[in-house]
């Protein structure tokens, strides 16, 4: 369904809006090429020159620390020049529309959106309208999707883990608000895990989310029980609000993340988070710090994932593959390369 | 101008009518004869209508003219030729205009704005509560001398259950339909598209069903206690009609409408945030579009309406929550319900009927209907005829519609109304 907005006609991505209708085969060569691009950090001298000349812009209508640094990491690795925008709601109140905001800065000849936007939905609308030569890259819609969280949590896994298919996987927490869960189960089930369950309370599962390809559970027991990767989410504190939890007492005893309830797991089980983490209310100090925490690397692994997202769209486009991409990193665009003799 | 249509096929489902009949008219606009001449009857001008259906013009119950307070998006003027482009001669406007239909003045300002163009009829709706705030009563009495064909909070909902049963209550003295549109604020809470699987896949906050059954549950249970007669719009859910359906066996005074679309579309073709087919109450599951189906074929739903909400590009040019809710669909309401037909859910001239002399009967407007002696509301369709709905062929101000590019069957050739020829289609 995704197909036509975020492919090009040749079936290359045009745009990351999503990773619902994405294929293994085009989520393994983002994670090929992510680890290709581990390296660059490692060295002394961070970058390489696959988008000299291009420019970015971190479009930011919602406010985000780790989202926006890694991006602008990432794209200044790949020599881009970069430009954060910190748009927050008030532009809208101004009277611009969305799409007015997006046209002003295209007629400023960028080449890549980062957006990140409160709607579900916002960038497939700003992908829509923005000229063929102009990529997105989703960094958050609403309670849609957050496509680069998903494939930096699955880089995480196979870093771990090796392989998919024999894993059993819980995303634990509040999923009915989560643009994150939405964008692993998509990954997951495109990887062809073993068994996913999502674990929360009624109040926080989605109606029909089974018709994603899950297994809801109701209680950690259920959900943890014998699984290999434990993924948490962060729960806004402000729940208590719309009566989805009675406290974060009450929460935290049921659905936090202890070491007690870690035990359930698999011996070898890895517990992740996307950040930012309520310590005390969704995830125990002792499990967030221990040793089956892989949270401080899933932010590392992230710059690399989204350098790797930007190098694939921004090179199966019109972008001049000149000579500094030859000599530097040249397995990272091998696979772009390929596809694009196709 | 006396005038024949001539070599038509007849359908008056009102009068059990369906064959191949003349019609005559006087030149006051009245049908004198059906079938025969009267003596001495000289047509002045002949309509051909060989290879063509004769029904009433189309009774249209609820379609938003955006006249006065949005004329950005619609006027009366555009909506009216729209209209009767589409075989509609007569249409009811809820009252959720700026300002609001709650006084004679504004009612009468409809009417008239409307009769100055000769061409589609307007009967208001009149607000229920005053500015529709949903605390004091309108002043029904005045209304309705005004010409209001019924009342109704439209889509802000009364959520005081107090207010909502004197509503009624004052409704029932002076014998006056009350139209609802069933749905618990509460449990809406803001949402934009059916719960359910399309809404959990999109990230976009839902409206479960169970809105529009809580709804519908107290209504009913006022209307039982108060004995108002009531009219439920635009049901979105195979329970809601089940329940309407279960009263009515009660022996309650209620009847139901459901717009077109409902009866097509479900939350699947939402696809990836069209906002094309962002509407309220929203898009159901496959198994309400059945139902909704199931109780148009049983008679529990009495009326297919457009619903009719035109609106400017930048209404639908927003990410899918905040976009406007509605669709242009005057020009698809004939088209769209003779799809029921092909699709052997409805006999041509019970489509008719769910068009015509039922929706009159709601608003108790003597249209509808062909006998002699009525006024001459009329359209003209060539059942055959294959057409694609492009925005170039759309009259509406409003070309917010998710039917763009679809092929349909049946097209609308002449509109009368009052036995004046106001739309004849260009010939090819």
């Amino acid at each position: 369904m995704n197909q036509g907005l975020q492919f090009d006609d040749a079936g290359r991505l045009r745009h990351l809006l999503t990773i619902e209708g994405l294929s293994r085969q085009t989520i393994v060569e983002i994670l090929d090429t992510a680890e290709s691009f581990i390296s660059v950090g490692e060295r002394e001298i961070k970058k390489i020159p696959l988008l000299r000349g291009k420019t970015v812009v971190n479009l930011f209508f919602e406010s985000s620390t780790r989202t926006r640094t890694t991006f602008e990491i990432a794209a200044k690795r790949l020599s881009a020049d970069v430009i954060n925008l910190n748009v927050g709601a008030s532009s809208t109140s101004k009277g611009e529309t969305l799409l007015d905001t997006i046209r002003n800065l295209e007629a400023m000849h960028t080449d890549l959106f980062v957006v990140r936007h409160a709607e579900s939905g916002a960038a497939h609308l700003i992908a829509r309208h923005v000229p063929p030569h102009v990529r997105i890259i989703n960094a958050g819609d609403g309670r849609h999707a957050h496509p680069t969280q998903g494939l930096l949590d699955m880089f995480t896994i196979r870093r771990h883990k090796g392989s998919f298919e024999k894993l059993k996987v819980a995303i634990v927490g509040d999923i009915m608000h989560s643009r994150v869960a939405r964008s692993q189960i998509h990954a997951l089930k495109a990887l062809n895990v073993a068994e996913l369950r999502v674990v929360a309370p009624k109040t926080l599962l989605p109606m029909a989310v089974e018709k994603l390809g899950v297994r809801p559970c109701t209680r950690m027991e259920e959900g943890l029980d014998g699984v290999d990767v434990v993924m948490m989410l962060r729960l806004q504190r402000e729940r208590m609000q719309g009566a989805h939890i009675p406290s974060e007492h009450e929460y935290f005893n049921l659905y936090g993340l202890t070491p007690a309830k870690l035990a359930l797991a698999a011996r070898d089980a890895i517990v992740m988070h996307p950040g930012p983490m309520n310590r005390g209310l969704e995830i125990d100090s002792a499990v967030a710090d221990g040793p089956q925490s892989v949270i401080l690397p899933q932010v590392t692994y992230g710059i690399a994932v989204r350098m790797a997202v930007m190098a694939l769209i921004m090179g199966g486009a019109s972008a001049s593959r000149d000579s500094g991409m030859r000599d530097t990193a040249s397995k990272a665009h091998a696979p772009a390369a390929r596809k694009k003799r196709k | 101008m006396s005038l024949v249509i001539q070599g038509g096929h007849l359908i008056d489902p009102a009068n059990h009518v369906d064959g191949k009949k003349d019609i005559y008219i006087d030149d006051n606009g009245f049908i004198v004869g059906v079938g025969k001449s009267p003596a001495g009857f000289k047509a002045r001008k002949t309509i051909e209508a060989h290879g063509r259906i004769v029904c009433p013009g189309l009774v249209d119950l609820r379609a938003r003219l955006r006249e006065p307070g949005l004329e950005y998006k619609a006027t009366i003027e555009s909506e009216v030729h729209a209209a009767v482009a589409a075989g509609i001669t007569t249409l009811c406007c809820p009252p959720d205009t700026l300002p609001v239909i709650d006084t004679p003045a504004m009612a009468q300002m409809l009417q008239s704005r409307a009769w100055r163009f000769g061409l589609a009829f307007i009967h208001p709706l009149g607000a229920l509560t005053q500015r529709l705030e949903g605390k004091l009563l309108a002043d029904m009495e005045a209304l309705d001398e005004a010409g209001c064909v019924g009342f109704t909070n439209a889509l802000v909902p009364v959520t005081d259950t107090l207010v909502m049963r004197r509503a009624l209550e004052y409704a029932a003295t002076l014998d006056l339909t009350v139209f609802l549109h069933s749905e618990d604020p509460w449990l809406r809470n803001g949402g934009c598209v059916h719960e359910g699987e399309v809404g959990t896949r999109l990230g976009l906050p839902g409206i479960p069903e169970a809105a529009e059954i809580v709804g519908v549950a107290r209504d009913l249970a006022l209307i039982e206690q108060t004995g108002c007669r009531a009219h439920f719009c635009g049901l979105s859910s195979a329970r809601a009609a089940a329940m309407v359906a279960q009263a009515r066996k009660k022996g309650l005074p209620v009847s139901a409408d459901t717009a077109a679309h409902h009866l097509h579309l479900t939350e699947h073709d939402i696809g990836d945030f069209n906002t094309l087919c962002h509407v309220r109450p929203p898009l159901r599951g496959k198994h309400d579009r059945e139902g909704l189906r199931k109780a148009l074929k049983t008679g529990v739903i009495n009326a297919i309406c457009s619903d009719h909400q035109p609106h400017e590009p930048d209404a639908k040019l927003a990410p899918f929550a905040r976009s406007e809710p509605g669709i242009s669909a005057l020009e698809t309401l004939l088209p769209l319900t003779l799809r029921l037909v092909d699709e052997k859910l409805l006999t041509l001239a019970e489509a008719i009927a769910l068009l015509t002399h039922k929706p009159a009967e709601i608003i108790g407007v003597e249209t509808g209907r062909l006998g002699v002696g009525a006024t001459a509301d009329i359209c003209l369709f060539d059942p055959e005829a294959r057409w694609t709905l492009t925005e170039a062929k759309i009259v509406s101000r409003g070309h917010n519609t998710p039917f763009l590019g679809q092929t349909f069957r049946g097209k609308v050739t002449h509109t009368l109304v009052g036995g004046k020829l106001v739309y004849e289609a260009l010939k090819k």
